[in-house]
């Protein structure tokens, strides 16, 4: 077996090839043509400790026209976040959010918004973005926006990554035409500061694109700084940020709970690192490739074209590929074939001569990817899309259906912001799929480089977690069905009770049951990270979401679950919003201050946390879940290993070797000398 | 007259043939499921293939410079270091780098023919007692194992671009040198009682004196 990377290569090469379509980011004014609102300020404040980041995004806006406005303002929404926190300064008046249903939070605010009342409302557009309506943006004065969100960072495969998204990915047409023009240019500073604590040794830290633009400071082995500080700045661009942990480390288990009331359920995020020695695939195997040639590929064919040429002569003549594209139509545009050099260079011709169009039609290209599939190998499917599903087939349970029709292993890439991640979601529920996020900002190689290492190495199957000694319920992700190369799971769930548990792993591997198993306590009481809750309850709707999309739940059932869960952990979901209205009024209309005693809750640990060293979480130092050691980026090549040098190994050698005529030369004159003599 | 290095020209030869030629780089390429499945030649032939231009250029020039002086050391030091070398460095792929599916490149040899360099010139400094050969040859031997042993530790490189098209091997080099050293040390061992005679860096071969002889020591 060889690189598996055919068309990966390319597609994720392809991610370089995509012109910003236009910026998040930016108030726009609602209505009649304006002066657009100008950006004063923008600063985001991230920290990354241990298992989630912290996102804080300032916002100082300037409305020029002579006329009061009633303003929008949008930002993708980033995977897995919950939006927490939303306050609005306008003047002297500061006015915060509350999440209630979200009719009666539109109500509200059109309510207050016939009154000339100040108000904001923030709610969730599908997958696609969250808006901010803000009532009224006074005429010549600035208005200043700040909203928190949390998000569970994984760490795959010894690298972490953090997005703070700002290109829109051009998904939502509507959106776009309201959106554009837009003025994305900060006026001010754009500044961005990251603070990273991990319990774990980082060995570097990234931030492609601003290396030189960025500060990093090393305050310890596992404490980063990073400061990125800019005037005139768009907000057009993706921030993302690496960080890679240092090689060896154990696999392991750790448990961060969140406990504030013996009375009541403890909640726990488990992050599972493990330590496995899966092997490359060594006898052939067969992979489909589907490519999205949508009308959005435009420009992108020819970087396409160059990934698979690259990919292709790497790969083994034992293994199988096969082409699929798709638009309105499906099409084989190369059936299954030998990765043999005459059939590379007929791939990459056929490539090359690819020509976009039409609208998206994903069922189509699954359909005949998972046509023809030979039982007796190995069969991967790598689904790349930049689009959104707008023809044939839309809805998820086919998807989810159809998936599962086969024992496949499934690999989804989505480009840009704006994806569609419920679909994918689904389409990975099916099989335990693995899927990632790509950005015109990330490291493609870097990208490439851990993709390659999870679709070219053997994976466990048939996984999931069991937990016993304890009552644990609610739980979310744990049952992972695969489990690839360096993946990291995070598991949510609910404790009843302190005290010992056990959490297994049962799986196989080649056929061979294998089990990791380790125990742990859970406490009494730990109030060090009250937002886990919040993101306990996000998993909660993702999964119900889930459940709705393949039919497992009624419509209406999903949606009492989720507004529930929206409202009592205060998150924006597709049936829950935030009214933000100032202190008065939320008293005057009674709207209970769930948020405003969570955000105290929350304050008060993150102050706590500040000032103490980064706890680390793992609960089974003691007792090893796994005797290898987690994979690492470092040795995460699945495919060729070079014997190379480089210019400055030839001026070393250069160096040596004058040293070695020098002494020889000393030799020879002091042979000569003593000959001599 | 200095004779010139022929062999060190034809494996050069061989290598740009086979870079020219993919579907040879293919054939010829260390492919763990290749080998499986019986094609053990390639633990030998994985070093003429290479993964690109870029990586070619810089392995084809040390080769070219280390093989002249290797084979003007002695052409069957030279040899034998090829022949050793070669399955020795895919082997320790093969064995302790699952990670890798492939293998090509000729860094791996041009480490074993640095060790037959600077090894020949410890061997001549100790033999007469020239502090600064022994010196050079002591420092360049150190150095490289530190270089070797910084990358294994790390997972990084020294020099080489690890954002490259394949990920650089470093456990190729440390065999490779180690290999080199160890021709030249067997070959003292024969020469030592052999007596034979001196070449331009070291006397190692006595049936194939080197055209650098300069004298004929008995000892």
């Amino acid at each position: 077996m060889k690189t598996k990377s055919l068309l990966l290569t390319g597609l994720l090469a392809l991610a370089t090839g995509f012109a910003p379509i236009f910026a998040g980011g930016t108030l726009t004014p609602v209505g009649s043509p304006h002066a657009p609102i100008q950006i004063r300020s923008h600063q985001v404040n991230v920290t990354i400790n241990n298992g989630f980041a912290q996102t804080e995004v300032l916002q100082t806006f300037f409305n020029p026209n002579p006329t009061d406005l009633e303003a929008i303002y949008a930002f993708p929404v980033p995977k897995s976040a919950s939006l927490s926190e939303v306050t609005i300064t306008s003047g002297e008046k500061t006015l915060n959010g509350e999440v209630l249903p979200k009719k009666e939070a539109e109500t509200i605010y059109e309510e207050e918004k016939s009154k000339g009342n100040d108000a904001g409302l923030t709610t969730k557009n599908g997958y696609q973005n969250y808006e901010f309506k803000i009532t009224p943006v006074r005429a010549n004065a600035e208005t200043r926006l700040r909203f928190v969100y949390y998000q569970p960072l994984e760490i795959d495969t010894g690298v972490g990554r953090y997005v703070y998204p700002l290109e829109e990915g051009g998904t939502d047409e509507v959106a776009k035409s309201f959106w554009q023009p837009v003025n994305s240019t900060v006026e001010g500073n754009l500044t961005i500061n990251v603070e990273l604590k991990s319990a774990w040794p980082v060995d570097d830290v990234r931030v492609p694109g601003f290396e030189s633009a960025a500060a990093t400071k090393k305050i310890d082995a596992g404490h980063y700084t990073v400061a990125l500080d800019r005037t005139g700045a768009k907000l057009d661009r993706d921030f993302v940020f690496y960080y890679r942990l240092s090689d060896k480390l154990p696999g392991r288990v750790e448990v961060i709970p969140y406990r504030a009331d013996k009375s009541k359920p403890g909640t726990f995020m488990m992050v599972v690192t493990p330590g496995l020695d899966l092997q490359p695939i060594m006898h052939g195997a067969d992979y489909t490739y589907v490519l999205d040639v949508s009308g959005s590929m435009q420009g992108k064919i020819a970087t396409l074209a160059n990934g698979v040429s690259q990919a292709l002569g790497q790969m083994s003549p034992n293994d199988r590929f096969r082409l699929i594209t798709f638009e309105t139509n499906a099409r084989e545009i190369l059936g299954w074939t030998p990765a043999t050099p005459e059939n590379v260079t007929k791939a990459t011709a056929l490539v090359k001569g690819l020509q976009p169009g039409g609208s998206t039609n994903i069922y189509a290209g699954l359909q005949l990817a998972l046509k023809d599939l030979d039982a007796d190998r190995a069969t991967s499917l790598v689904l790349v899309t930049d689009g959104v599903t707008n023809e044939g087939i839309v809805d998820p349970a086919k998807f989810h259906a159809l998936i599962k029709q086969n024992d496949i292993r499934f690999f989804g890439f989505l480009i840009g912001n704006n994806a569609n991640w419920p679909l994918m979601r689904v389409m990975g529920d099916a099989t335990g799929g693995f899927y990632t996020g790509v950005t015109n900002a990330d490291d493609i190689v870097g990208q490439l480089l851990l993709a390659k290492s999870k679709i070219a190495f053997e994976s466990l199957h048939d996984a999931s977690f069991k937990f016993t000694g304890a009552r644990v319920s609610e739980t979310t992700g744990d049952l992972p069905q695969k489990i690839y190369r360096g993946q990291q799971l995070v598991i949510f769930g609910r404790y009843d009770g302190a005290g010992k548990a056990t959490v297994t792993l049962n799986a196989k591997l080649t056929g061979a049951d294998k089990t990791y198993t380790t125990t742990f306590n859970f406490p009494e009481i730990d109030t060090d990270n009250p937002e886990i809750e919040r993101l306990w309850a996000l998993a909660q709707i993702e999964q119900i979401e889930v459940k709705e999309a393949i039919g497992q739940m009624p419509p209406s059932e999903s949606k009492d679950a989720i507004t529930s869960l929206g409202v009592n952990y205060q998150l924006v979901t597709d049936h829950t919003s935030m009214i933000v209205l100032d202190d008065a009024t939320h008293a005057s209309r009674g709207i209970e201050r769930r948020n405003q005693q969570r955000i105290a809750t929350e304050r008060t640990a993150q102050s706590v946390r500040a000032a103490q060293p980064v706890k680390n979480y793992q609960v089974d130092a003691q007792q090893p879940t796994y005797s290898a050691p987690a994979p690492h980026v470092s040795h995460s090549f699945g495919g060729g290993g070079g014997g190379a040098l480089e210019r400055d190994d030839i001026v070393w050698l250069a160096a040596i070797l004058g040293l070695i005529g020098a002494a020889y030369v000393g030799r020879k004159a002091m042979k000569q000398k003593a000959n001599k003599e | 007259m200095k004779r010139p290095p022929w062999f060190t020209l034809g494996f050069s030869a061989l290598t740009l043939a086979v870079h020219f030629v993919p579907a040879l780089g293919n054939v010829l390429q260390f492919d763990r499921a290749a080998v499986a499945h019986g094609q053990v030649w390639r633990f030998f032939t994985a070093h003429l293939t290479h993964f690109g231009d870029d990586h070619l250029r810089w392995d084809l020039l040390a080769f070219v410079v280390l093989g002249s002086l290797a084979e003007g050391v002695s052409r069957t030091a030279f040899l034998t270091t090829l022949g050793t070398a070669a399955p020795i460095i895919t082997a320790g792929v093969w064995a302790s780098q699952p990670q890798f599916a492939t293998y090509r490149g000729l860094s791996g040899i041009d480490s074993a023919l640095f060790g037959v360099v600077v090894a020949s010139l410890f061997v001549a400094g100790w033999r007469d007692r020239h502090r600064f050969s022994i010196a050079i040859g002591g420092l360049a031997l150190a150095s490289f194992a530190a270089k070797c042993a910084f990358e294994l530790a790390t997972g990084g490189t020294v020099f080489v671009d690890t954002s490259g098209a394949f990920a650089p091997v470093p456990l190729a080099h440390l065999l490779g040198m180690l290999t080199g050293v160890a021709v030249i040390w067997r070959s003292q061992l024969v020469s030592a009682r052999l007596s034979m005679a001196d070449s331009w860096l070291v006397p190692i071969d006595c049936k194939e004196p080197s055209s650098f002889t300069s004298s004929t020591s008995a000892k």
